[in-house]
């Protein structure tokens, strides 16, 4: 070996070397979290069916976990991590945010509304799901859309975006006589239905089917009315966390573009009677961001 | 931690306003289920001390019924049960034409259960006048009924009132229960705040010190009253608040 050939392998060892070292040192936040500790952990909820709930032998399951499934195998692949452990943590709506920041979880997989004044502190994936906020009635109500509410008592749960659209559009003139009920949730909601406390509950359409689907009066009840709104559902992460997000959003972009998605959706959606409305189809087009 | 402190967030519109409705609703809630429980809970004291046994068997019934069942039942229990075992015509009034029926079942729930623990208050009270002061109102010509009016129920007040106090001090707290029925009290409020934002830490922290605030201005408030309440010559008149 030629000294010159020995000094142009060393500095070709150096190159090498300090460029792995620099790809290494370029993984930040929960990136390199993943990788230093060869775990990622997923917060899921227990009972928002068929997003993110527990089966009976109590593995998370739902739609939202299998998105977040395709986002762990990016993860791995991003990272070369083919070992990678996957931990599930059941959280409730009011720890998911500590639990996100101080690092217990790395995403939350369910059933989260993306909005601006959340995206102070969490950042959100693409959209995964469309909802539109409807009504819930029995068949016999004679209601049909919003504006037969007139002279009706409308249920909606506290905390949700739906309360604050109902509350606005019933203080307009053409809903005189109308009255709202604010519930502590949407089993209180289905229950103020079903006992005729309320003779219509409004919230998200994929909520009502849910509901519909629980209640013991399911055959007299229907999902009716105009959207009054569209939100939609993101997985949520820590903000500030750029990489992260973009092995999120490419995660579910593949997934859009892959015939895929389609089984997800009738996998965890056709139980319930829940077609893929237009909104839908279109937002699986849009998250199919090109590579 | 990566939390995005945003303390800004309690002074914004709608959730300063949130917070301010969330702060009156509760104070409301607790003087209404404090009047009832103080009305109710001195009759169920006094009938606990009754000579008659069926009138202690009845105020013990009630004490038993009221403190073993944890109040966030009983909430659950006022709401939505107690509609349903009525009259179709009261229950759908109660279910729909009273005006604010959470506020007004929480308030019902809140002054009962708390109207158990005067009674034991009012009936230790009683007893800790000791047997003499009732013979004696007796012996100077008093009907049973003024006896109690007279001499037997302002005695036991006045040597109540530091428990008193601190049942008054608790009723506050637990008025965030009637949250579990969607009452728009303080606790429910910044559990709303939380939920819109996710500035959750200090939504709560706010709430915490309203609460503490609240603790702080009775305490400050019932001291002069405690002070003039002292009855001489009895153990309560030792102690020091």
């Amino acid at each position: 070996m030629t000294p010159f050939r020995s000094v142009f392998l060393a500095i070709l060892a150096w190159v090498g070397f300090t460029a792995s070292a620099a790809l290494a040192d370029d993984l930040s936040g929960t990136l390199k979290k993943i990788k230093d500790t060869g775990t990622i952990t997923i917060g899921n909820r227990e009972s928002s069916v068929p997003f993110s709930y527990l089966d009976k032998d109590g593995t998370p399951v739902g739609y939202s976990i299998d998105l977040c499934k395709h986002i762990v195998d990016e993860v791995k692949a991003t990272l070369g991590l083919p070992d990678l452990k996957v931990n599930y943590m059941t959280v409730s709506p009011a720890a998911r945010i500590p639990l996100l920041a101080n690092g217990t979880i790395d995403l939350e997989c369910s059933t989260t509304d993306r909005t601006l004044t959340r995206m102070g502190q969490v950042a959100f994936s693409s959209p995964t799901f469309v909802i539109g906020g409807r009504l819930l009635v029995k068949t016999d109500s004679g209601i049909k859309d919003w504006i037969d509410l007139r002279n009706h008592v409308v249920g909606v749960a506290q905390g949700t975006s739906t309360e604050q659209l109902v509350k606005a559009l019933v203080a307009t003139p053409p809903y005189a006589g109308t009255r709202v009920l604010t519930l502590k949730d949407h089993a209180a909601g289905l229950l103020a239905l079903e006992t005729g406390r309320v003779d219509a509950y409004a919230t998200d359409d994929i909520v009502l089917y849910g509901l519909r689907s629980t209640s013991r009066m399911k055959d007299q009840l229907v999902v009716t009315g105009q959207p009054l709104s569209i939100n939609t559902f993101g997985i949520v992460l820590r903000r500030d966390d750029p990489d992260f997000l973009l092995v999120v959003d490419r995660a579910l972009s593949k997934l859009y573009h892959s015939p895929e998605i389609e089984a997800l959706y009738h996998k965890w959606f056709d139980p319930l009677d829940v077609p893929m409305s237009e909104a839908n189809k279109y937002m699986y087009k849009i998250g199919a961001i090109s590579p | 931690m990566h939390y995005h402190w945003h303390w800004g967030v309690l002074l914004e519109e709608p959730y300063a306003s949130w917070l301010v409705s969330g702060l009156c609703t509760t104070i409301a809630l607790s003087l209404i289920g404090w009047t009832i429980a103080l009305i109710l809970g001195t009759l169920i004291g006094t009938l606990r001390t009754a000579q008659s046994s069926l009138l202690r068997a009845i105020g013990a019934l009630y004490v038993r019924v009221f403190r073993n069942v944890p109040l966030l039942l009983q909430m659950f229990l006022w709401f939505f049960v107690l509609p349903e075992l009525l009259p179709d015509t009261i229950g759908h009034f109660l279910k729909r034409d009273m005006a604010y029926p959470e506020f007004t079942m929480a308030t019902a729930c809140l002054g009962c259960y708390t109207a158990a623990r005067v009674a034991e208050i009012v009936r230790a009270g009683i007893l800790s006048a000791g047997p003499g002061q009732r013979v004696a109102a007796l012996a100077t010509g008093m009907s049973t009924l003024q006896a109690y009016r007279y001499v037997l129920l302002p005695l036991a007040f006045r040597l109540t009132v530091p428990p008193l106090v601190s049942e008054f001090l608790t009723i506050f707290k637990n008025s965030s229960v009637a949250l579990a029925i969607g009452v728009f009290e303080l606790t429910n409020q910044a559990n709303q705040i939380e939920n819109y934002t996710f500035q959750g830490f200090e939504a709560y922290t706010a709430a915490t010190v309203l609460y503490a605030a609240i603790s702080w201005v009775c305490l400050r408030a019932s001291r002069p009253i405690s002070r003039r309440a002292r009855v001489g010559g009895m153990i309560a008149s030792d102690q020091t608040t």
